[in-house]
């Protein structure tokens, strides 16, 4: 049909569908991730600090073969849409907890019911599953090099959020970490499993690193309640990593430490950290410890740099977070359980409707103050809304959808071939919707299956949504 | 290293210039090399089953690895910079044809008064209608210098539209503002949707003249002088950010681009991504570098001529990293002038009308089926009495709409009201979910939502603006002194904020777009009266123009009106980083002619002495 020019590189011209197909490369994505902790123990403890994983994209080195040869893969992909939907039985990503509670909240956000489908309907919480799982959720190109953004926190607009050791949307080295003579500063080893820290008690002092490596069979993580954040990120079973004690941290206080993962605190993954003046080094320049993550020696970019915006102007720059959208949703559904747990003693999924529709107000309008340290209440709500929006209304092929109903919701027939002037020209259509897979290929060959026996468009292909049995 | 055998010319991208230089140098028996970042793809196969919005229009498929490389923004010289993680503002593509796969195809020529901004401002309202810091400049040619270009352009492409002035004289249905053409468009224009038939009525009743919006999109099978044969538009729904699986769509992929190839004497490199120009001990330039992004290797590519031929931002940031002894600050920049008069665009939706109980069918068909009026645009109306320069086209109806980026910013209106408007400016660092050019940012939920959707998805219709953004002094492009890409070199910094001029045109637009809504009879108006500060999340075009303007001197510009570069003359610049400042329409036709008449100069000018200025 289309003529294909000849061209002396005719063998490229085949280069974007091996590149589509090799998109979605979990290898991929699992090796470089590994690698980066093996390998830069800078990148980890930032990452702790930062209360996220380690996320390598843009933060490759260019001297690095591997990353040199620029593989498709290496570097980040667009999202693919899968050649089977996700299937509703399996998560990908989410905890099941997680998925409860994110279908829990999309079906307020989307309420609906068998008659009339919305959000759990339509598989939203099977679409963000499967979301999140690739990539981390940026399924677009997303540029992930330091140095991040941080709020002022000079304005006064800010103060809600700020607590001592963390200021709005700052990493929590609040001051950049120089690196120091490493005398005195010492590790502190903890191992975590199902459900326990072990010691559950110990001491550090500022400047001092807490390695916390993962024993367990399933993820595990560490928060510290006085610093009302994530210390340790969410580690998969084997994996370690480090925080360094703040230079201002409080001595002689102490505070109480857990897993967020629900249920795990209540279930003994709990202890007790006391923050001493022994050891540590110069209080003013803290530093990584040398051997934090797998022997790094340097540690050397335990460099903390931020750019400090106006509080004001901070939202025209566009997405800043360091958070990723796994952690957002992580630290979402935790900090929304807790609020849940404040208010009605119950966790958000076992609320009744009319309490859980009471919180998402309160998180659309931005009426609470103490969701998280890294995460507004708003700022959920607004993927979760963006996210529902995207599971009702994207292909099916993405695993939300379902049926079609978001589409039918709004009168939209979705992926139709043709259409005629006259149509666009009055009123109304009664087309009925057809997803991707229903819609016959366009060109004949490789493609070709066998239903599609039309290469022309047709319009007012409602009378059958699969085959057209005559040649054109 | 590999170096390769020297060629005539080397263009940086093979987009839509590279091709017509591809063509009308190949023709003439140069030979050329077309380095591109990204990959091939034509229709067949890579379009044709591609009817996709969350991977097209949320994950932007088709466009540039921002993930690599991407540009920094601030407000202002005063404010620190940051990396636009995700598109939002504009959107450059990826691949052979560049952003010409996935653009609109809106296609207008300019007016005589925006070739000559500066000079025809002055004299109508004297020196003290352009405000201190305001360097508008005018054009180093006429309208009458390109008309013959565009005139061929449009009839090697088969555009669709209805002419408004034909050789002077004025036809009823057209665009009365244009400039004089000598020919008809070769094809009619696109018939007009349910929405631009409702704005047409009423613009006239308002006593405006409505037309169709002139297209680069086939409105009949056309078979051009180029050589191709290309069928008409079957008006999907999937067109912007979407490759044409009918190649209706004209793109530099389906025209100038298999016309260069035809030559034999055109090359491109796929997924080859261009490091920087070298340039020799006179100061010439001998060739670019290259990354082979798929072997990781680096490569030379020695030419006697190179070509600037990417995306405004590309071309721009190419002349500043290519330093040498002799350019130390970069080619075209031995007198400070790159990056100066980045200029951008208007574009917003300032008047929402809601139609109780109508359903338009706004997903179908595509982005030129709608009506539009330029009595607003440029200097078509007195602006004696008022406190800007410049104007807008006014329009409604296009088509190709997706509930995917269109329902979280539905307006809410009637009895709805009172659930929006809620200020929810997050003062931490926006996640990824929360911000996006498209997602909007309401705060719309539950049964109203849904009720709103349900009953209002499709009885909207929008009142839209496209103007002009003026040059400022404190506007410009540079390299950022933070930021690098995936190789280590720094990323282009754009230094760009809205200013009074900007602001003022704003609300006098706003006011017009709500006079259209209430004609054409809306129930309900959301009406946005005044512009916020610019934003980079929100996609306001990918219209960005200027930072390697053409001039008539070396003191104000940095390449002549051939684009090429006054300081390296064996460098050219295509595209719209040479337009002074950016008028109120579409970029694409004009930066086609210049390239066409470009082309010609080189074959039959700079050949002859190469090396030597044009004049």
């Amino acid at each position: 049909m289309t003529r294909q020019p000849d061209t002396p590189h005719d063998e490229n011209t085949s280069d974007e569908q091996k590149v589509a197909h090799e998109k979605p490369h979990p290898e991929h994505s699992r090796k470089l991730d590994r690698r980066a902790f093996i390998q830069s123990g800078s990148a980890t403890a930032a990452a702790a600090a930062m209360g996220g994983s380690v996320i390598v994209y843009g933060q490759v080195d260019p001297a690095d073969p591997v990353i040199q040869r620029g593989e498709a893969g290496e570097f980040m992909t667009v999202r693919d849409r899968p050649e089977q939907p996700p299937s509703p039985d399996h998560l990908q990503s989410l905890t099941p907890h997680e998925a409860e509670t994110v279908d829990a909240i999309t079906s307020r956000i989307l309420p609906g019911s068998a008659e009339d489908p919305g959000a759990h309907e339509a598989g939203v919480v099977t679409y963000i599953d499967a979301m999140l799982a690739f990539n981390q959720g940026y399924a677009e190109f997303t540029y992930l090099q330091g140095p991040w953004a941080q709020t002022s926190a000079s304005s006064p607009a800010a103060s809600p959020m700020t607590t001592p050791a963390a200021t709005p949307g700052a990493t929590p080295m609040a001051s950049p970490v120089t690196n120091g003579s490493g005398s005195g500063a010492t590790t502190i080893e903890i191992e975590a499993g199902e459900y326990y820290f072990k010691p559950s008690t110990f001491n550090v002092a500022p400047g001092d690193t807490l390695k916390m490596t993962n024993a367990g069979k399933i993820q595990h993580d560490m928060a510290a309640e006085s610093l009302d954040k994530t210390i340790i990120p969410l580690l998969d079973p084997g994996a370690s990593a480090s925080y360094t004690i703040p230079a201002d941290a409080d001595v002689g206080s102490s505070t109480t430490v857990y897993c967020t993962v629900p249920g795990h605190r209540e279930l003994g993954m709990v202890g007790t950290m006391n923050i001493t003046g022994a050891g540590g080094g110069d209080e003013a320049s803290p530093q990584a410890s040398p051997d934090a993550a797998g022997g790094s020696a340097a540690a050397p970019a335990a460099s903390y740099d931020v750019v400090v915006i106006d509080s004001e102007d901070i939202e025209r720059y566009g997405y800043q977070s360091r958070l990723s959208p796994r952690d957002v949703y992580r630290i979402g559904i935790a900090a929304l359980d807790r609020h849940a747990m404040q208010q009605y003693e119950q966790r958000f999924k076992d609320l009744d409707a009319k309490d859980q529709d009471t919180i998402v107000g309160d998180m659309a309008e931005g009426n609470i103050d103490d969701f998280d340290p890294e995460l507004t209440a708003q700022s959920f709500f607004q993927n979760l809304r963006r996210h529902t929006a995207e599971g009702m209304f994207s292909d099916p092929a993405y695993g939300g959808n379902r049926d079609m109903v978001g589409w039918k919701l709004v009168g939209y027939p979705g992926a139709q071939r043709a259409y005629m002037p006259i149509e666009f020209q009055t009123e109304g259509t009664d087309r009925q919707p057809q997803s991707m897979a229903d819609m016959h290929h366009f060109n004949p060959g490789e493609n070709r299956r066998d239903h599609d026996n039309v290469i022309l468009p047709v319009s007012g292909s409602e009378e059958e949504e699969h085959g057209h049995d005559t040649e054109p | 290293m590999v170096v390769h055998k020297k060629v005539d010319v080397v263009t940086i991208g093979a987009g839509w210039t590279s091709g017509i230089l591809g063509w009308k140098l190949g023709s003439a028996g140069h030979k050329i090399v077309a380095i591109e970042s990204g990959p091939i793809r034509y229709a067949n196969p890579n379009f044709e089953h591609n009817h996709d919005p969350l991977q097209h229009e949320i994950h932007k498929a088709l466009m540039y690895d921002i993930s690599r490389e991407t540009w920094t923004w601030r407000p202002n010289p005063k404010k620190p910079s940051l990396p636009i993680r995700q598109y939002g503002s504009f959107h450059p593509g990826r691949g052979l044809g560049g952003a010409s796969v996935h653009w609109t195809a809106q296609f207008w020529r300019f007016l005589q008064a925006d070739f000559k901004h500066r000079s025809h401002n002055i004299d109508r309202y004297g020196k003290d209608k352009i405000p201190e810091g305001m360097t508008i400049q005018d054009w180093p040619l006429d309208y009458a210098d390109l008309e013959p270009f565009y005139d061929t352009v449009d009839y090697d492409l088969g555009i669709a539209g209805q002419a408004g002035n034909l050789n002077g004289e004025i036809i009823k249905g057209g665009n009365p503002f244009e400039e004089p053409r000598a020919r008809p468009y070769p094809l009619p224009a696109h018939p007009i949707s349910v929405g631009a038939e409702m704005f047409r009525q009423a613009t006239e009743e308002l006593g405006y003249s409505p037309f169709p919006q002139p297209a680069g999109i086939l409105s009949h099978a056309y078979e051009s002088p180029l050589g191709d044969k290309r069928a008409a538009c079957i008006y999907c729904g999937f067109c912007t950010r979407y490759g044409c699986e009918v190649d209706a769509k004209t793109s530099g992929a389906n025209t100038h681009i298999p016309a260069a190839l035809r030559t034999g004497n055109y090359d491109i490199r796929p997924n080859s991504k261009v490091t920087g120009i070298t340039t020799g001990t006179d100061g010439l330039a001998t060739g670019v570098s290259y990354i082979d992004l798929e072997t990781g290797e680096t490569h030379e590519q020695p030419a006697d001529v190179v070509i600037c031929s990417g995306y405004t931002l590309s071309n721009v940031r190419m002349l500043l990293l290519s330093r040498s002894n002799r350019h130390p600050d970069g080619i075209g920049n031995d007198r400070g002038r790159v990056g100066k008069n980045y200029t951008y665009q208007i574009t917003k939706t300032p008047a929402t009308g809601l139609f109780k109980n109508h359903r338009f069918n706004q997903f179908m068909g595509n982005g030129v089926i709608q009506s539009l009026i330029y009595d607003f645009n440029g200097d078509n109306f007195d602006h004696s009495d008022l406190d800007f320069i410049g104007g807008a086209s006014i329009f409604a109806g296009a088509g190709q709409r997706s509930p995917l980026t269109s329902t979280l910013g539905l307006a809410t209106l009637g009895a709805d009201k009172q659930a929006g408007d809620i200020d929810n400016t997050t003062k931490m660092p926006a996640t990824a979910g929360e911000v996006d050019s498209v997602s909007g940012n309401g705060n719309q939920w539950g049964k109203e939502w849904k009720e709103n959707l349900r009953n209002n998805w499709d009885s909207m219709l929008g009142v839209g603006i496209q103007g002009e953004w003026q040059a400022y002094e404190d506007q410009f492009l540079d390299l950022d002194p933070t930021y690098t890409d995936a190789w280590g070199q720094p990323l282009l910094r754009l230094t760009v904020d809205f200013h009074d001029n900007e602001y003022n045109m704003y609300k006098f637009l706003a006011k017009k777009c709500e006079d259209v809504a209430q004609a054409m009879g809306a129930d309900d108006i959301d009406l946005t009266d005044e512009m916020d500060p610019y934003d980079v999340h929100s996609y306001q075009s990918t219209h960005c123009t200027g930072g390697a303007i053409m001039g008539d001197t070396p003191d104000n510009s940095v390449t002549n009106s051939y684009g090429q570069v006054w300081d390296t003359p064996n460098v050219f610049v295509t595209g719209a980083a040479l337009y002074p400042q950016n008028p109120g329409a579409n970029p694409t036709a004009t930066l086609l002619a210049l390239a066409y008449r470009t082309g010609d100069t080189l074959v039959d000018r700079y050949f002859q002495d190469p090396n030597r200025l044009l004049d």
